[in-house]
């Protein structure tokens, strides 16, 4: 997948200022995506995948809130102030819980008619384009839909309401952070399913944010873990996934529960739990790795940036790997 | 006899609020208006009631002034405003005049009806209290806002601190820091009296100003919470503008408990405040209602208690249709 990049994040560190104590969210994390790229960002809650959204977007708060680093789409810085000009424009986000992401004051088409307004469109014609976009996102009944309240609507038609929002605007990136998460498992499948057939059919650039590692496969072209605010691999989903190279890949696919193991079979899980605490001067993943040598506790691993295949450790990157 | 058929009306309407439910569901909005009028009307024949015998149970009477009546004069005046009959009979015939909406006369102010007072003087407090209600949403609404747009930051202190000394300045005390400048020292305005426009502003201020107090805390708060919410996040990630995100979409979520402060509120504001009146000379009406309970006028005293209890009931009715009309998951009940 050549091509020029759409969205490229050097070095870029977010931190939170509360009180006198400061929490290290994002940690001089650096990756780019190819215009018209699905890249899935994966890490567990607190890897810092959301903040990283929100902070393209510039939704994060202001007051104790600590940016370092560039972000550049399409050229552009969109960290320090710049998200303003291009959100709701050239970059929409999808936001994982539908319920709480709609206003409960306003009708679903009034909400999705100002995006149009956004966009440029006239209000005065956004009528019909509203049924349209509500159609699109595979609704039944968009008219209804449309003079509806979010608490009229099942979680499902809720989360493609947010879809329909999101693209209105025609972006050229769209954000999805967990977009299925707080679905029940059909409509997960089924949201998946459309936002795929969305992505082909706009040609969208998807940043893909999620925990579950099936739905990475299924709509990333890329794969990119995060661990502790920290990359820890980059590359195709096929690579990754089906040979993962960093220890923590590894483990977070041996932790899959897999229907052909006998029933009974304790479930794999990684040793101990994420403390921000014993973040050091080395890996992040160094207290939980099963391999992890002295070295690792002492020094930040950190890939070349030329390769083809990014892999955040010591020991792979001693094997000469790729 | 009026009573008897204002009961049998009270009744009617409950009823038809019930066969009108249970025909229409349980969302009907006629359903929940007639019942909702059938509440304030039996409201404020329970608070009439419970007012007139409390006003009985009280020692004195309306005819013990500071000159002692001779005793035969003073069993014509009973006579005359049938305070020899039986408490009970006297109830009743009240409330069948309150039926005909006849107020009955002073039994103090004996030259006029308690309507009449309530002619010369319900305009002057709604003229004074409408200024208020202006002042207090001038005053509440930028001060919540500027405070819940920098909250814990310095302008935020500020605002609060205004609002925490206009909750608790007693008026007179406020009166005496506002009069000194703005009549005596610049002459903007006058001291007393509503002859022109300008006489209004210092009163109404006075009266105002502890609601907007109120009003701005609890617009702070409200705001504080809904800005924090998902929704107005959304609206950010939309494009939209600061001023819009907080004008349709933050404000909307902060107005909700503030409107349930604002209909006692009003009708507070409505019924005029003695110490206004008697600080800048506004024949008014909260003066009555502290005269007609204090030298046990017993008309005029429950007169106003009935309008008290209407203007509460209706600005309350009123701002529960604001409600539903702000939140759409709130439903008329």
């Amino acid at each position: 997948m050549s091509g020029d990049a759409i969205l490229t994040l050097s070095d870029v560190s977010i931190s939170f200022a509360r009180g006198d104590r400061t929490t290290q969210a994002v940690d001089r994390l650096s990756f780019a995506m190819a215009r018209g790229e699905c890249l899935a960002l994966v890490g567990e809650s607190g890897s810092g995948k959301s903040v990283t959204a929100l902070a393209l977007l510039g939704l994060l708060p202001k007051q104790g809130t600590r940016i370092s680093g560039s972000a550049r789409f399409d050229g552009a810085e969109l960290l320090h102030g710049g998200a303003a000009r291009v959100r709701g424009r050239r970059i929409a986000i999808v936001f994982q819980d539908p319920l709480s992401a709609l206003s409960p004051y306003h009708r679903v088409g009034a909400q999705i008619a100002e995006s149009f307004t956004i966009g440029g469109v006239a209000t005065s014609d956004a009528d019909p384009k509203v049924i349209a976009a509500l159609a699109a996102v595979d609704l039944l009944s968009p008219a209804e839909v449309a003079r509806a309240f979010p608490h009229q609507l099942s979680g499902g038609q809720r989360q493609r309401v947010c879809l329909a929002m999101a693209m209105a605007c025609e972006p050229e990136l769209i954000i999805l952070d967990e977009p299925t998460t707080a679905l029940d498992v059909t409509v997960q499948l089924s949201i998946l399913d459309l936002i795929a057939r969305q992505m082909r059919a706009r040609r969208m650039s998807v940043l893909f944010i999620t925990h579950d590692l099936g739905a990475a496969a299924s709509l990333a072209d890329r794969v990119l873990v995060l661990y502790g605010g920290r990359r820890c691999e980059w590359g195709t989903s096929e690579e990754v996934l089906s040979a993962p190279r960093h220890p923590y890949t590894a483990a977070l696919l041996a932790a899959l529960p897999r229907s052909d193991h006998p029933s009974g079979t304790p479930l794999a899980a990684i040793p101990g739990r994420f403390d921000r605490s014993s973040l050091s001067g080395g890996c992040a993943f160094a207290p939980r790795c099963a391999v992890a040598e002295p070295r690792c506790r002492e020094s930040r691993p950190m890939a070349a940036p030329s390769a083809i295949r990014l892999v955040d450790c010591h020991l792979h990157n001693d094997g000469g790997g790729a | 006899m009026s009573a008897p058929l204002l009961l049998i009306g009270l009744a009617g309407l409950f009823a038809w609020a019930h066969w009108r439910t249970r025909r229409a569901g349980k969302n009907d909005r006629w359903a929940a208006h007639a019942r909702r009028l059938a509440w304030v009307i039996t409201t404020t024949l329970a608070v009439y009631t419970a007012s007139f015998f409390l006003m009985r149970a009280t020692p004195g009477g309306p005819f013990d002034g500071d000159r002692a009546l001779a005793p035969e004069i003073e069993a014509r005046l009973r006579a005359r405003y049938q305070l020899d009959r039986p408490v009970w009979v006297q109830w009743w015939n009240s409330i069948d005049a309150l039926a005909r909406l006849d107020l009955g006369p002073s039994m103090v102010l004996r030259e006029f009806t308690v309507q009449e007072i309530l002619v010369q003087s319900l305009p002057t407090s709604l003229l004074v209290g409408t200024a208020a209600v202006a002042w207090m949403i001038l005053i509440g609404l930028p001060l919540g806002l500027l405070a819940a747009r920098r909250a814990g930051q310095w302008p935020d202190a500020a605002a609060s601190l205004v609002a925490a000394l206009g909750q608790s300045l007693p008026t007179f005390v406020l009166a005496g820091l506002l009069i000194p400048p703005l009549v005596f020292g610049l002459g903007w305005l006058p001291a007393a009296g509503l002859e022109s426009p300008a006489g209004l502003v210092l009163p109404s201020l006075c009266l105002g100003l502890p609601y907007g107090a109120q009003l701005a805390r609890l617009l702070r708060a409200g705001l504080i919470n809904t800005l924090d919410q998902d929704f107005v996040r959304t609206a950010r990630a939309k494009g939209l503008g600061e001023a819009r995100v907080i004008s349709r979409y933050a404000l909307r979520g902060a107005l909700v408990p503030a409107i349930a402060f604002l209909g006692p509120a009003i009708a507070g504001i409505l019924t005029g405040s003695l110490v206004v009146e008697n600080l800048f000379g506004i024949p008014g009406l909260g003066s009555h209602f502290v005269q007609g309970a204090l030298s046990r006028d017993y008309p005029l005293a429950l007169g106003l208690v009935t309008i008290y209890t209407l203007l509460i009931s209706i600005s309350t009715w009123i701002c529960d249709l604001l409600l539903v009309a702000l939140d759409p998951r709130i439903e008329l009940g």
